[in-house]
């Protein structure tokens, strides 16, 4: 293994960490290649699967913290993640569910519209128990910043701004676009408006991705009291509790138009047959389970290590 | 990492071996040495020694356990193929 694709391992590890154990996993890394103590292959594996678990740890996925604090924090951080990958899977059920009310018959609307308004509703609600919760923050992030903290978090911060930038300029030019094309060209007809659309959401996502790292990271280094704590963990189960409602009315909907109008579903011409289980829903509908799933775990994680964390002080 | 797969059998790839090693020092149980190879030793704090006496003197217990419901197991066959 060269030292080019050494340091193409070391990549995946985040900086901090690059920063205090790169060259002695290096040389290690060069030791056990020329002591034969394992294959190229089998230490590059690895060395990536020990990068990835830091760079989760690093962001707050995973991972032991030393003071109940910490932990109670990581559940936290851990439930904001899960809201990201619920929001990705929300998103293509919108999509997904942009004409469905023209295809269903009237007679059989009651049940879907139900399940898609509490979806919408219960999204509004579960956006501002997210941002309440970084709302929670606030007081002592400005005591951080205004204590030379801004360092710490800049680098984060400024990549999150310059994505944003660019997301919002690609937004205005791709917008520019689709008022220039008919509506067939705009559904797909048109490719390489679809490759842009395509890659505009690949943008957006890693705009998402970016700001959740940079609240993460700064998350991590507020030393955030218990009251705090306490309002995040309850502020955690809220968020959970959306997320469950969600997924149930998303779920009776999905059932609801599969009965009343299939080939909705299957994107296809009224009366002709084809799937109700259209890969953008499934797929949405496994981002949405997979989110709940994580979420739930770090709201009961925040919950079980809140106990340990020192109580709230007496008020004078 | 030679040193590990002679004494526990077990070969621990460089990436486990340094995610160990993070999670060791952080906890505050190691601490690195000056070097001046490449490669950096540690050695256990004085809290590290505490955890692995401590550790070492469960898996004691746990041999001893173990060891003394061995040796009164085939009592225990006789008795129970006899009624």
């Amino acid at each position: 293994m060269s030292d080019r694709q050494t340091r193409a391992l070391l990549r995946i590890y985040p900086p901090a960490w690059r920063d205090r154990y790169g060259d002695e996993l290096s040389s290690v890394i060069h030791e056990a290649r020329a002591s034969g103590a394992g294959s190229s292959l089998s230490i590059s594996i690895d060395v990536l699967s020990a990068g990835i678990v830091e760079r989760m740890r690093s962001v707050g996925l995973v991972g032991t913290g030393l003071t109940p604090e910490e932990r109670t924090t990581s559940g936290v951080l851990r439930v904001l993640w899960a809201w990201i990958i619920f929001v990705l899977g929300g998103i293509g059920v919108a999509k997904a569910a942009e004409y469905w009310a023209n295809a269903v018959p009237s007679a059989s609307r009651k049940l879907p519209s139900t399940a898609y308004e509490t979806l919408v509703i219960a999204s509004l609600i579960g956006s501002v128990a997210v941002v309440g919760g970084l709302a929670l923050t606030s007081r002592t992030l400005i005591t951080f910043l205004r204590q030379g903290g801004w360092p710490k978090v800049r680098r984060g911060v400024l990549r999150a701004a310059v994505l944003t930038l660019v997301t919002a300029v690609a937004l205005v030019a791709v917008s520019g676009w689709a008022h220039q094309l008919d509506h067939a060209q705009r559904n797909g007809s048109d490719s390489l408006y679809s490759a842009a659309i395509l890659a505009w959401i690949l943008l957006f996502v890693s705009c998402l991705v970016a700001w959740t790292i940079a609240a993460v990271s700064t998350a991590r280094l507020l030393g955030l009291k218990r009251p705090v704590l306490a309002l995040e963990t309850f502020a955690s189960f809220a968020v959970v509790g959306t997320m469950i409602v969600m997924t149930i009315a998303t779920a009776i909907w999905w059932a609801a138009v599969a009965r009343s109008a299939p080939w909705y579903l299957a994107g296809t011409t009224q009366g002709a047959h084809g799937s109700i289980l259209p890969l953008n829903l499934v797929v949405s509908g496994i981002f949405m389970l997979a989110g709940t799933g994580l979420a739930s775990s770090g709201a009961v994680r925040a919950m079980r290590n809140l106990r340990d964390v020192g109580p709230v002080p007496k008020l004078r | 990492m030679q040193d590990i797969e002679e004494f526990a059998g077990v070969r621990l790839g460089p990436g486990s071996l340094y995610g160990a090693i993070t999670r060791l020092e952080e906890r505050g149980l190691i601490r690195p040495l000056s070097s001046d190879s490449r490669t950096r030793p540690y050695e256990l704090t004085s809290a590290g020694r505490t955890v692995l006496q401590s550790v070492v003197s469960e898996m004691r217990a746990l041999v001893d356990e173990v060891t003394s419901r061995l040796s009164r197991a085939p009592r225990v066959v006789l008795q129970r193929s006899g009624s």
